[in-house]
């Protein structure tokens, strides 16, 4: 019986703890897209960046690792942007981070268009 | 990750409700369409388990298809001997009277150590003593020995013995086995009475009871040497 409990165990832990995890990926993500929208100098950028490293680490845990690296490199094209003082360019790369945050807090929600 | 442990889930009840729905025959001895449908059945279901970006149809479907496919094959082989033939071969004798049929064995691709392996699987050390060995369509090998090899059974000597009983279970882990009471015939209340007069208060006192259509009951405690 005490293997019947310790998988019954984990069947219920893996979506507990994933749940928990879904949360933490959404309210992150959510700061970071309120956050991308306060970029006004180069400095502020540079604050995103690292705030953005910092979570990326434990996005990488379940997050393909693809979403994750476009928003590095949009990041990386931001800040040139910036430095060149091209805005248009550089507002529709800080909407891009914007959108690749949904997207990747929308991949973590049990929607049914996501399991099917 | 979530979607992840959901997919799992969904796929993981649908294999086994496809496997299922084939039938036993699935799990035990497969035949080349069977063997095919079960290797691709895995893969198919492993593929959009791991990668969310693949619709979880993409693998259903093909596994309801494939399930359906293989009901069709199943049903075909049954009722027309040909189509048998065709999906799963025929049987090849590889042994007669105890000389190997060196053409059928490079026919089937079939060496002589693979036959040598059967024969010894089989208990047998001597080519002499086989009568007939037949390489069946799921890819075992049937040994028939020679009568004079053949262990004597009760009507080589002639004796009658009585019919074997068939125990069914009736209690398995504390708990009534409904389907084996149905089966044997006996009462519940019977059984409880039996329990009783072991020294045992009720089922839950018994991990294992098994009883013959005559009535016979043979019970296990928990405790290994409380055998009655």
């Amino acid at each position: 019986m005490r293997r019947v409990y310790l998988a019954l165990l984990i069947l219920i832990c893996i979506p507990v703890v994933l749940t928990f995890y879904m949360g933490y990926v959404t309210k992150k993500c959510n700061e970071l897209k309120r956050d991308i929208w306060e970029v006004k100098t180069e400095m502020d950028f540079d604050f995103f960046a690292k705030k953005w490293e910092k979570t990326e680490k434990y996005f990488a845990i379940s997050t393909n690792h693809a979403e994750l690296d476009m928003v590095n490199e949009s990041i990386t094209k931001g800040k040139e942007y910036m430095k060149s003082g091209n805005k248009s360019s550089l507002n529709a790369e800080l909407k891009w981070i914007e959108k690749l945050l949904s997207h990747i807090s929308g991949l973590e929600k049990p929607t049914l268009q996501n399991i099917f | 990750m979530l979607i992840n442990y959901i997919r799992t889930l969904i796929l993981y009840i649908t294999v086994v409700l496809a496997m299922r729905l084939m039938g036993k025959k699935q799990i035990g001895q497969l035949q080349p369409s069977e063997f095919v449908i079960a290797i691709m059945l895995s893969e198919l279901a492993t593929i959009p388990m791991q990668d969310t970006a693949i619709p979880l149809l993409y693998g259903i479907l093909p596994i309801f298809t494939l399930m359906a496919v293989e009901i069709a094959v199943s049903v075909l082989s049954l009722k027309s001997k040909k189509a048998r033939s065709i999906l799963e071969g025929d049987a090849v004798i590889i042994i007669k009277h105890s000389v190997m049929q060196i053409n059928e064995m490079k026919r089937m691709r079939y060496n002589i150590d693979d036959v040598t392996e059967e024969l010894r699987k089989a208990g047998i050390t001597d080519i002499r003593q086989v009568e007939y060995a037949i390489l069946e369509t799921n890819g075992t090998l049937s040994i028939i020995p020679k009568s004079e090899y053949r262990p004597i059974s009760a009507s080589d000597i002639k004796v009658n013995l009585p019919d074997e009983p068939f125990f069914f279970t009736v209690i398995s882990d504390g708990e009534f086995d409904n389907q084996g009471i149905d089966r044997c015939g006996i009462e519940k209340e019977k059984i409880l009475s039996i329990i009783k007069a072991k020294g045992m208060k009720s089922e839950k006192d018994v991990f294992f009871a098994a009883a013959d259509e005559k009535g016979e009951v043979y019970l296990q405690g928990y405790k290994e040497d409380e055998i009655k």
